[in-house]
């Protein structure tokens, strides 16, 4: 039998051993923790994101995923990968992909989904993975009819490109422009909307006369833009929801280039009479309008800054077409560019950080962006005519209209640091194009 | 006594197994499948891009179209390169919302931040925070800081008692190796200017222990941070799994900071 005492002693003794026995186990795991070794990595693979988008299951679902991938491709900052080169073919939503598969594939994100049509509704799951990691990074549901599966898809594109990029997207939106037929001289210009991958084009004027600047109100649901008829220009409001149109008024002399304020409440627009253009802005709900500028050179192109406090605009008052900003009373102006040449069409992005313009010298066109107190100007893009710039509406994107010598006009984008220049992806002859803000 | 003893032994070999067991179980990321489940759906109404289709009809009724400035040709074809949009017959469409996402309660930080309740201003706290996160002399990046850096490309910076034994050749092959495979977020707004300092630790097989960290920045609410934060570490996590690390550096502890202000130049 062994003493009580002895027996005690031995089991404290067992307890403090095992206590020491843990703090040295865990002192030696996470003693390389403590001593990390720093260094700097500088440089990078600066290449636009290698994607896996299989085709969804389900009916549509190889659809949705081919306009997810275009779109993503299309942003220059995703790099689809070719479907044949895909190992895992049928992804099933429900279980986590086989990453190695993915991995081979150098695949650094996957894109998978499901649709599902029951009852006439169309429901579509979709996740997004991150391959090396092996976490979902979102997985969402969305409900639609359909015949709306491309929304859907768009929306998708969104939300992955988000996540990824962690800028809002711009792939759910739309496009009105100018649609551009015939010669030049018997030239038919019809006002048209599409959906900006060029999808779901449709007129919304017939062509009898001639439609320019069309401008999306900040909701989306509201389009302002100017008539020339052999009898005189008019700016109308039209609401794409209830095809309703009305003109904001009569104006003695020739009104152009309209566009909404951020709240969609007022227009400003031009009125020119006898040789002079001046700036007026229109409360809608009164009706009343003000005359911003009163200088007797050319003023025009008023463009609200996101906060409506601010207007651009492009005058000539100091010799040559420049911009400036002044606040959305007319008073505090102040010029803004100074470049050699001709700076015209100033447009704010919708997250106020950059003006948009069309730049003219050299007997070359450019469009460009600079910050609002006009430092920072670059010039994106080169020409024989570039010009009409439109914000996407994370504003960091820009549609505009290019035209070669001899030829018609054509749509193209460019990224806000002037690498990712394409065409847009319609095939017609177009101008004057307006972005929407992301559709509700 | 022997017995005695032999009760001790085994008592503390089964504290340090359970223990050593207890700690190596929370290190490893276990590779068993997870069911997932979709997430609740909560039914949206739809708007239809039908509803454009319906506006030449009443453009038409509202007013009697005059001549264009320069002769019209009516029916003028279209070119042949470049087909323009047709005009879709009139289809009526009820307005209507578009679809909406419905958050899965599975997906990881995907839900939209809810509006905070609105707080009375305390200016007191205010200017206490500031004081504490601002330091004289300008603006500071939330992301972590290492050393100073010098112009050139890259410097390991071993901490005290790591790292020695490491050659200059390791060291500029894990690096070029990380360079090869981070993607840095160079287009986008705010994501040139982030620095982030990833830990992380291999074993002697170069395999990757524990978690691959970013000091929080992976969980940043400023979504430019989080997306360059994981860029990050998928470039570790890929180097790794790619074994294309140098021998020389496994079984080590390791904080690399990407720099995407010079990896964007």
């Amino acid at each position: 039998m062994s003493d009580p005492k002895e027996i005690r002693l031995m089991s404290l003794k067992s307890i403090i051993l095992a206590l020491a026995s843990l703090v040295l186990a865990t002192f030696v795991l996470i003693a390389p923790a403590r001593a990390q070794i720093e260094v700097d990595v500088n440089k990078g693979d600066v290449q636009p994101l290698p994607i896996a988008v299989p085709a969804f299951g389900g009916a549509r679902g190889a659809d949705i995923a081919q306009v997810i991938t275009a779109n993503l491709e299309r942003s220059g900052l995703f790099a689809p990968i070719n479907p044949q080169a895909f190992i895992e073919r049928q992804v099933d939503v429900t279980v986590q992909p086989r990453f190695p598969d993915w991995k081979v594939l150098n695949a650094q994100a996957l894109v998978n989904g499901q649709v599902t049509v029951e009852g006439g509704r169309l429901r579509v799951d979709f996740r997004l993975w991150d391959i090396y990691s092996e976490q979902q990074l979102l997985g969402l549901q969305f409900i639609s009819t359909p015949e709306n599966w491309r929304r859907v898809a768009h929306k998708i594109s969104d939300a992955v490109y988000e996540r990824l990029t962690g800028e809002k997207g711009y792939f759910d939106t739309r496009i009105v422009f100018v649609s551009e037929t015939g010669g030049r001289l018997n030239r038919i210009k019809t006002l048209a909307i599409m959906d900006q991958d060029g999808a779901n084009p449709s007129y919304l004027t017939d062509g009898s006369y001639i439609v320019m600047s069309p401008r999306f109100s900040a909701t989306s649901q509201e389009i302002t833009y100017m008539t020339l008829r052999p009898e005189g220009s008019a700016i109308y409001l039209f609401n794409l929801e209830t095809a309703r149109r009305e003109s904001i008024g009569q104006f003695p002399g020739m009104v152009y280039a309209p566009r909404f304020s951020p709240d969609g409440g007022r227009v400003a627009f031009s009125v020119e009479r006898g040789g002079n253009s001046d700036i007026y802005v229109m409360n809608l709900k009164s009706r009343t309008s003000a005359r911003l500028t009163s200088d007797p050179g050319i003023d025009t192109s008023a463009s609200f800054s996101p906060d409506g406090t601010k207007i651009a605009f492009n005058s000539d008052r100091g010799g040559s077409p420049q911009l400036y900003i002044m606040n959305s009373d007319g008073t505090g102006v102040r010029r803004v560019s100074f470049g050699a040449g001709r700076y015209t069409t100033p447009v704010w992005s919708p997250v106020g950080d950059f003006i948009a313009f069309t730049k003219q010298t050299g007997g070359e066109f450019h469009i460009g962006v600079m910050r609002p107190d006009g430092t920072d100007e670059r010039l994106l893009t080169t020409s024989y005519l570039d010009e009409s710039p439109t914000w996407a509406p994370n504003g960091r994107v820009l549609m505009f209209s290019r035209e070669v010598s001899g030829g018609p006009p054509r749509l193209w984008t460019v990224d806000v640091t002037g690498r990712i220049l394409r065409p847009a992806p319609y095939p017609g002859s177009g101008s004057d194009p307006a972005w929407s803000p992301l559709l509700n | 006594m022997s017995s005695t003893r032999s009760d001790f032994s085994t008592a503390m070999v089964a504290s340090m197994l359970l223990h050593g067991g207890v700690l190596v179980a929370a290190l490893i990321s276990w590779p068993w499948e997870k069911p997932l489940t979709p997430g609740t759906t909560v039914p949206v109404n739809i708007i239809s891009n039908a509803t454009y289709t319906d506006l030449r009809a009443a453009a038409l009724a509202k007013e009697v179209q005059s001549a264009m400035t320069e002769a019209p040709v009516p029916d003028a074809l279209p070119e042949p390169a470049a087909p323009t949009p047709e005009p879709t017959p009139p289809t009526p469409q009820p307005a209507a919302a578009a679809p909406k996402p419905v958050v899965d309660p599975n997906a990881k930080g995907q839900q939209k931040p809810t509006p905070k309740p609105q707080k009375a201003l305390d200016l007191d706290a205010l200017s206490a925070s500031i004081a504490k996160t601002r330091p004289a002399g300008g603006k500071t990046s939330s992301a972590a800081q290492g050393a100073a850096r010098p112009e050139t490309a890259r410097e390991a910076r071993p901490s005290a008692g790591a790292g020695r034994g490491v050659s200059a050749s390791a060291l500029e092959g894990l690096v070029s190796q990380l360079q090869r495979r981070w993607n840095p977020n160079c287009e986008v707004e705010g994501g040139r200017d982030v620095r982030v300092r990833v830990t992380f630790t291999l074993n002697t097989a170069g395999q990757v222990v524990g978690l691959v960290e970013a000091g929080g920045q992976e969980n940043s609410s400023n979504p430019v941070i989080r997306a360059a934060a994981e860029r990050a570490i998928r470039a570790v996590r890929q180097a790794a799994a790619e074994k294309s690390l140098p021998r020389e550096v496994y079984g080590q502890a390791w904080a690399p900071t990407f720099n995407a202000q010079e990896a964007c130049r």
